[in-house]
């Protein structure tokens, strides 16, 4: 997989130059105008791993001398000597500690290393200094139910030297703190003493405290959770789970809030609804919408390194396991409260990532694990480093929010022609359910019409100002055909601002040729909330004329993106019932398609964005033959239709987002 | 009424085992008397009852007690002469056996399964690389035509030395199936063992014998005969002899015919009345005539046949709702179930020949596959599928993720059960020699001890690792698994809870020594192999400071410990032996424990060292 993007992708570029050289009278222009990647700005360099050492990384630490530390899942601490490949040659592996249970967090800290395991906080000390630990002593036991999903997390240390915890839930198909301070963030003191902080934590796998000395912990889809998102933890906050909720009768709870309270608001209302009723709940600072920036948040980074990593310095880095991939977020304070956007950073990282941590030279070093959680990066397992190669994207920078819209700022000065026009802008917003159900459908879609543009004089911001603002919401903002001053093309053109608080302040007086009138607008796609309709690719009644059908297909699916078949063979123009039942705990659909054309089929439906949802992934192409809707868990769908009059080899595909890559399957038509 | 998660549940649940084998694997089983003799033919003055042994690992011989429930070879110079080998009453083809035996120092029998098929028993204490004649093995077969170092040939050593040491009782468990012959007399299929496990762990699997082996009592191959036990070469003594024949069942369904609704119903009575979405005949029941994965009725209707009347015994499993009923009775009442949970049983007592047969599976779960299978059993015999292979879904075990004590000792933390209880704070320690232990952490008490390779931890580090645990590789010997210091020995069982965990340091070999800490005295306790791998030496040691007059060691706990010498002790009715080498015992004592005994010491201060041989 990484050898596939680093290898390739400059190949691309070699290409576009030639063509450049041949065709175009300058060689600047070329390089502007060429079709960008991500890996022009941002470079994956892979940490070579010993063949016989299964390097499942659950945590790793940054060593000042240069070297790091990976904890693994198998319970191992490896230290790694020149992991930044200096000279060309490779790391040096050596064990440092074994025999840990899931090591999921790790902290050098003062010359020792704390790492958390399944059931215990851990000081791991070298004290006779031959490299390799010798004493292992638990700062706190955690109590344990037994349950495999009760991971650990941490530590994480504030400006103090407090020590921080994040402790997951149990999984007994939905999330419950079994054992006490599960669902919670914890401090843990000196001592070994338990001061628990915050609940309603659901997976907790990344958290951080940023230079402003606040907590912050991504969380991933699930019940309660209508989506990936980061929150700002304080003292007494309750984040979303009510797994956790079952300790806050413990004398030494923060929080008093019950169950049966939070059930309360158990309508499917959204949360920020639910959070003017129980004034304990935390809103996320951002929210990242499912499927359209990623599926698993986990680590979060703060970028601290003043411009070596590129231009977004102050900004987080949040990486998501499950689509290999890091994605931007930027924060601002409102009304005394975090929110912020969230911006696609870089794809193609070889597994789950899992962990981030700065290497000393303002790298980003991504440790990999996708053991029983799939990825879109096939490794099992893997150690990369992100660098930034110098070259300036044109991104957006940052979005903030303003009394009537927003303000976007650019990393370099946009064309201010493509700016002002109403075309280069479309925006909505929508949210998701607060409810005890896994996960959400996107509710409340509705276009934002924009009143007017304002553009600074050197093009690096703009500033739209909507007929309205809808509280609470998430606003997707997707840009049009925005160049940069020097013909370049946005890397990344769309983000998701989440508006928990409308800033005080002055609205735009807008000059005449800021105001945009209507007609000038972009077409805005209309939302609907229509269930699918059946159409000629998906006819979900036999058609009256057969009979019976020639065959029947049924399709389910296994842990791990998969479905439990990979093959069919049926009779060309024979009549096919197929039954899909989606028996898994992810959203699944079935597409049939012509042959070879699978691959661009799923980055139609990737490309659909924000839509795609509500047209099931599934995109307007004469290559899908026909295809079911987008299956919620647990529910089946039976689709009629003739199998195709040519022979051949079709492929069936699940296009929800990430899935594509491994869930498939072919039909054979024979004659 | 198994209540029903939500969605998400599905992953954890689907890596669990689903299959008809877990059925096949309960055996009902009638046990030998060994109350006096006549469970055997004709005995020679060798074979006596006692009622139990009382070895020491070096002695060869045994010290017997007076009783019933063991079944004793006292060979000896005086009966030695006349000494020949004792048979079963009951014959057998094929067969399940169970059986505890003990052998002293040296001491040599065997397991004849149709007195001609030979599992071998030997004191094979310590070593490393079984051969053929050690214990367990298949014993080879013999033909003195064949050229001199070939003389002996098919034998099978067991895939790993599973033995215990001398005077410790093993546990032995077979399925043996017995050779096949056509009207003619002709054998038209080998005898097998399907498996052999001694301690608990599997030694042979499937493996064919082309005769019968070395010393059996005949040459020839017959469908049934007599289990015979050796009584011409060594001291021996069986008990808890238990067996389930597994003759042939010649019951059927005939006259099939399936009806197949598709749709969501609530109950499963809204969809029996519901009109099929076909019908049709069938041969056997099949979970595949169901087009949908959920949401359907299927039901079957025919006729069952039986050889003989008898009290039969079915077995069930499916995804859902199921139902059985025989003569219009219901035999398995409605309930549901899915294919990872326990299988749904009922009896019914049926006379020889054909009744009407009606059963029928509702799923509306989509979280778990459909699959569906039926077993039915008599007393004595195999249990047979009513339904065909394929209506339960194919299962593809875990590839094995073995951890090796290789150079230094290897430590894995995991959960482990102990009894019914998940214990989840629970380190295991491989060393190179070969002796290996389970510590609970938080308790400082050694779980169990075993021997030969290391750990599997396939449940831990197989995708998800739901279950989260590790099992030893080797025949683990369990014990109490409680803490070993306790603060009063006058509040048996139990005063330990300030008996505080410190975490552990590792030594120049890197073994672990733990840490401990009760009041203000530092605890540390230090388990390592005894004698390169024969066993297990721990010391406890206790410093700055003193506990209270009455904390003491708990050293040892079992149903009986008996002091066999001076400081060597046989634990649990000689389930493993416990050796003091502090000097003199440091005034150790037995006492009473419950319904038990423990053996204790004075626990001021000091440090006592003892050893753990098996």
């Amino acid at each position: 997989m990484q050898l596939h993007t680093t290898i390739k992708m400059p190949r691309i570029v070699f290409h576009m130059l030639l063509a450049a050289l041949v065709f175009c009278s300058t060689s600047a222009l070329a390089q502007n105008s060429g079709p960008q990647s991500e890996s022009d700005y941002y470079i994956l360099k892979t940490v070579a791993i010993p063949d016989d050492i299964k390097l499942e990384v659950g945590g790793l630490a940054v060593l000042p001398d240069g070297r790091i530390a990976v904890s693994t899942r198998r319970g191992e601490i490896w230290m790694i000597q020149n992991p930044y490949g200096e000279n060309g040659s490779a790391p040096r592996y050596t064990k440092f500690a074994s025999g840990l249970h899931e090591v999921l967090g790790l902290a050098w800290k003062d010359g020792v290393f704390y790492c958390a395991q399944r059931g215990e906080m851990t000081k791991i000390t070298d004290e006779n200094g031959d490299g390799v630990a010798d004493r292992f002593e638990p700062v706190t036991i955690f109590e344990l139910s037994g349950n495999y999903h009760e991971y650990a997390y941490g530590p994480v240390f504030n400006q103090q030297g407090e020590m921080f915890a994040t402790l997951n839930v149990a999984w007994v198909g939905f999330g419950d703190g079994l054992a006490k301070w599960h669902g919670w963030l914890i401090k843990i003191k000196p001592d070994g003493k338990i001061e628990p902080i915050a609940t309603g934590l659901r997976s907790p796998a990344g958290f951080l405290v940023n230079s402003s000395n606040d907590i912050f912990y991504a969380e991933n889809q699930g019940d309660w959770v209508g989506s990936g998102r980061v929150t700002h933890l304080e003292k007494g906050d309750f984040a979303g789970n009510a797994g956790g909720l079952n300790w806050t009768s413990q004398p030494e709870s923060p929080i008093r809030l019950t169950k049966a309270e939070l059930a309360t608001v158990d309508n499917g209302e959204p949360m920020f609804m639910a959070a003017k009723k129980i004034k304990e709940i935390k809103l996320p600072a951002v929210w990242f919408p499912h499927t359209l920036m990623g599926i698993s948040t986990s680590d979060i980074a703060e970028d601290l390194t003043g411009g070596t990593f590129g231009p977004f310095a102050g900004q987080y880095f949040v990486a998501d396991q499950g689509h290999s991939k890091i994605m931007r977020m930027s924060l601002e304070k409102v009304n005394g409260k975090y929110q912020g956007a969230c911006y696609p950073f870089r794809e193609g990282f070889s597994s789950g990532l899992l962990r981030l941590r700065w290497g000393i030279d303002g790298s980003l070093f991504g440790g990999m694990t996708s053991r029983g959680w799939s990825s879109t990066g096939k490794e099992d397992y893997g150690l990369q480093r992100l660098v930034w190669s110098g070259s300036m994207p044109f991104e957006m920078k940052n979005i903030s929010a303003r009394p009537d819209g927003f303000e976007i700022e650019f990393t370099a000065p946009a064309d201010i022609k493509s700016l002002k026009q109403a075309m280069s802008y479309e925006l909505n917003s929508f949210i998701y359910k607060y409810h005890h159900q896994y996960g959400s459908p996107v509710i409340n879609n509705t276009p934002r019409a924009i009143k007017g543009i304002i553009v600074s004089e050197d093009g690096k911001k703009v500033r739209l100002v909507l007929d309205s603002l809808k509280e609470g919401y998430i606003h997707e903002i997707k840009l049009g055909d925005i160049k940069g001053a020097d013909g370049k093309s946005l890397l990344h053109n769309f983000a998701y601002y989440t508006l928990n608080n409308i800033p005080e302040g002055e609205k735009a007086v807008l000059k005449a040729d800021e105001k945009v009138t209507a007609h000038a607008h972009s077409a805005m796609p209309a939302a609907t909330a229509a269930k699918p309709k059946a159409t000629a690719k998906r006819v979900t009644r036999m058609p009256a004329d057969w009979g019976k059908p020639d065959q029947v297909l049924s399709l389910g699916t296994r842990p791990g993106l998969k479905y439990d078949k990979t093959q069919f063979e049926v009779k060309a123009g024979s009549k096919i019932r197929l039954v899909f039942n989606n028996n898994d705990d992810m959203t699944h659909n079935v597409v049939i398609v012509a042959p070879g054309t699978a691959d661009d089929v799923a980055t139609q439906a990737l490309n659909l964005g924000l839509k795609g949802s509500q047209m099931s992934y599934v995109p307007v192409t004469s290559k899908v033959l026909y295809h079911t809707s987008l299956l919620q868990p647990n529910s089946s769908e039976s689709i009629y239709f003739i199998a195709p009059d040519k022979p051949g080899t079709y492929t069936f595909v699940c296009t929800y987002p990430g899935h594509a890559s491994v869930m498939r399957g072919i039909i054979k038509v024979t004659k | 009424m198994l209540k029903i998660n939500r969605i998400g549940i599905v992953l954890p649940l689907l890596l669990l085992i689903f299959s008809a084998e877990a059925q096949n694997n309960k055996y009902r089983l009638t046990d030998l008397p060994l109350n006096d003799l006549s469970s055997f033919k004709t005995a020679t003055a060798n074979w006596a009852i006692a009622g139990n042994i009382q070895a020491d690992y070096s002695g060869t011989d045994f010290k017997f007690s007076s009783g019933t429930g063991v079944l004793t070879n006292q060979l000896n110079a005086k009966t030695k002469p006349d000494a020949k080998n004792i048979f079963t009453n009951f014959e057998h083809g094929d067969l399940y056996l169970e059986m505890d035996y003990n052998v002293p120092k040296g001491s040599n029998s065997g397991v004849y399964f149709q007195s001609r098929y030979e599992i071998q028993i030997f004191d094979s204490w310590g070593v490393a690389n079984p051969r053929a004649v050690d214990n367990g093995s298949i014993y080879e077969r013999w033909d003195e035509k064949r050229p001199e170092t070939m003389k002996g040939y098919e034998g099978h050593p067991p895939l790993k030395n599973a033995s215990f040491a001398p005077g410790l009782w093993q546990h032995l468990e077979v399925l043996f199936q017995a050779p096949r012959f056509d009207a003619s007399g002709k054998k038209t299929a080998d005898a097998r063992f399907l498996f052999v496990k001694l301690n608990g762990i599997v030694i042979h699997e499937n493996i064919i014998l082309s005769g019968p082996t070395r010393a059996a009592a005949f040459e020839n191959e017959v469908a049934k005969a007599p289990l015979m036990l050796q009584g011409d070469h060594g001291v021996v003594a069986f008990r808890n002899i238990r067996y389930a024949p597994q003759n042939d069942l010649n019951a059927r369904l005939k006259d099939l015919t399936y009806s197949y609704t598709e749709g969501r119903f609530d109950e499963a009575e809204d969809a029996l009345k519901a009109k099929p979405t076909r019908t049709g005949k069938a041969t056997i029941l099949d979970s595949r005539l169901a087009d949908a994965k959920n949401g359907f009725l299927l039901a079957f209707d025919g006729i069952l046949e039986v050889p003989e009347t008898d009290n039969y015994f079915f077995s069930m499993l499916f995804s859902g709702d199921g139902y059985l009923e025989i003569d219009g009775k219901p035999v398995i009442k409605k309930e549901m179930t899915w294919l990872g949970g326990a299988p749904l049983t009922g009896t019914a007592n049926l006379t020889a020949g054909e009744h009407k047969f009606r059963a029928w599976n509702s799923k509306q779960i989509g979280w778990t596959p459909p699959g569906w299978s039926l077993f039915i059993q008599k007393p004595n015999t195999k249990m047979v599928a009513l339904h065909t292979s394929s209506s339960m879904p194919e299962r593809l075990p875990a590839p094995l993720i073995e951890v090796k004590a290789g150079t230094e000792p290897e430590l894995v933390r995991s959960f482990q059960y102990k009894g019914k209880k998940k214990l989840t704070h629970v380190i295991s320690v491989g060393d190179p020699a070969g002796a290996h232990y389970s510590y609970d952490l938080l308790q400082g008490a050694l779980l169990q001890i075993w021997k030969g390779d290391f750990l599997d931890a396939t449940e831990m580090w197989h995708e998800r690792g739901e279950p989260q645990i590790s099992v030893p590789m080797g025949a683990p010997v369990v014990l109490s698994g409680r803490c070993p210091v306790l603060a009063d020995s006058k509040s048996l069982p139990d005063s330990t809870a300030d008996y505080m965990y410190k975490g552990y340091r590792l030594n120049n070999e890197r073994q672990p020594v733990f840490e401990y800490k009760m009041g203000a005295v530092d605890i540390t306790d230090f388990i390592t192999p005894w004698e390169k791998g024969r066993g297990l030496s721990r010391t406890i040691t206790l410093k700055n400071g003193t506990l209270p007059d009455n904390a003491a060691f708990r050293i040892a706990e079992g149903k009986t410990i008996i002091e066999i010498s001076k400081g060597l002790y046989a634990v649990n009715g000689q389930e493993y032996y416990l050796k003091i080498i502090s000097a003199d015992g440091q005034g150790s004592s037995i006492q009473a424990n419950g319904d038990g005994q423990v053996l204790i010491a004075p626990a001021k201060s000091g440090s006592l060292q003892y050893v753990y041989i098996w």
